[in-house]
């Protein structure tokens, strides 16, 4: 059975940034039609946000507390949301945050799937959408986190994983 | 005749998308009613003037697996087949919602129209999907040959 502490720095588990990262590749490639290049991963800081865009906060409970927060620039959303949905829907729409709400939901789906058939138990909730400019989004300071970087041919985006602060021993 | 479809998603997107892709499927004309919750889809659910449901796992007030559970402890809803229609993609929660709550099918987001019809036909062609045709008069067997 794989161990899924984080380490002891509580670092993110690399089962998880790999579930991640292999589900952006399956979800978006199947609401594409071609799969996203990952551009790399860097660490997410103290503060991330969109300038212009739409963010999809999907948080985990189960063997890790942890959350995946999708990050669509107004252009990526803007392509993608009528691809996923099959119709329409102006950026400024309740539609659109109920679109992102289900791409973020679809995704930690797959997520949740690769992590249980490597033995860790994760558990969907309901995901929130946030839509705005000039946003900061502030992590927890000192929680492990991680920023991973996606292209697609309609623009960029952003998966950000950041897990609990780690309990003082 | 039409077939009466309650589709329960929080999601009013993703209820066109699956109100869309279940009229696509050509395998019936269809007649939908929409709920928001589990809640709001037992307050619109009558075994007699609904033949089949589409519901979705996670949502606020009432999940879907505990509306499933609901509507299968009544024995005039037994007949009415459920779709599950969720993001849940688990071995675990599959058999929750076929095992243990009394879905028919299961359908992962995204799906395709491929695979929601045939998942349709097989639930269609089963025991409630059976049931759903001696009560609306063998119409649902006809349809399954062609007819």
């Amino acid at each position: 059975m794989a161990s899924f502490d984080g380490g002891p720095a509580g670092s993110l588990p690399a089962a998880v940034v790999q579930a991640v990262q292999q589900a952006a590749s399956a979800t978006f490639g199947l609401i594409c039609g071609v799969e996203p290049d990952f551009q790399g991963a860097s660490d997410a800081g103290g503060r991330w946000g969109p300038r212009d865009g739409l963010v999809g906060i999907m948080p985990f409970a189960g063997d890790l507390a942890w959350s995946l927060m999708l990050e669509l620039p107004r252009q990526t959303a803007a392509a993608l949301a009528p691809k996923f949905a099959g119709f329409d829907i102006p950026f400024d729409s309740a539609d659109m945050g109920d679109a992102v709400g289900e791409i973020t939901n679809v995704l930690a789906g797959d997520v949740e799937a690769r992590l249980s058939a490597a033995g860790m138990k994760a558990e969907l909730t309901l995901p929130t959408v946030v839509r705005g400019r000039d946003m900061d989004l502030l992590l927890p300071e000192g929680a492990p986190s991680m920023r991973l970087t996606f292209a697609l041919p309609d623009g960029a985006f952003w998966l950000t994983l950041a897990r609990a602060r780690p309990r003082r021993e | 005749m039409k077939l009466r479809a309650l589709v329960i998603d929080d999601s009013r997107v993703m209820r066109n998308m699956v109100m869309g892709a279940v009229a696509r499927t050509r395998l019936a004309e269809f007649e939908f009613t929409e709920a928001e919750d589990g809640a709001d889809g037992l307050a619109k659910f009558d075994p007699c003037t609904i033949d089949i449901i589409f519901a979705d796992w996670h949502m606020p007030k009432m999940s879907g697996i505990e509306f499933v559970r609901q509507v299968r402890t009544s024995p005039q809803a037994d007949r009415v087949p459920i779709i599950m229609v969720t993001s849940e993609r688990t071995t675990g929660k599959m058999q929750e919602a076929l095992d243990r709550a009394g879905a028919d099918a299961y359908v992962c987001k995204p799906f395709t129209v491929d695979e929601l019809a045939q998942k349709l036909s097989q639930v269609l062609a089963g025991r409630r999907g059976a049931a759903l045709a001696a009560a609306r008069g063998g119409f649902f067997s006809k349809l399954l040959q062609g007819g």
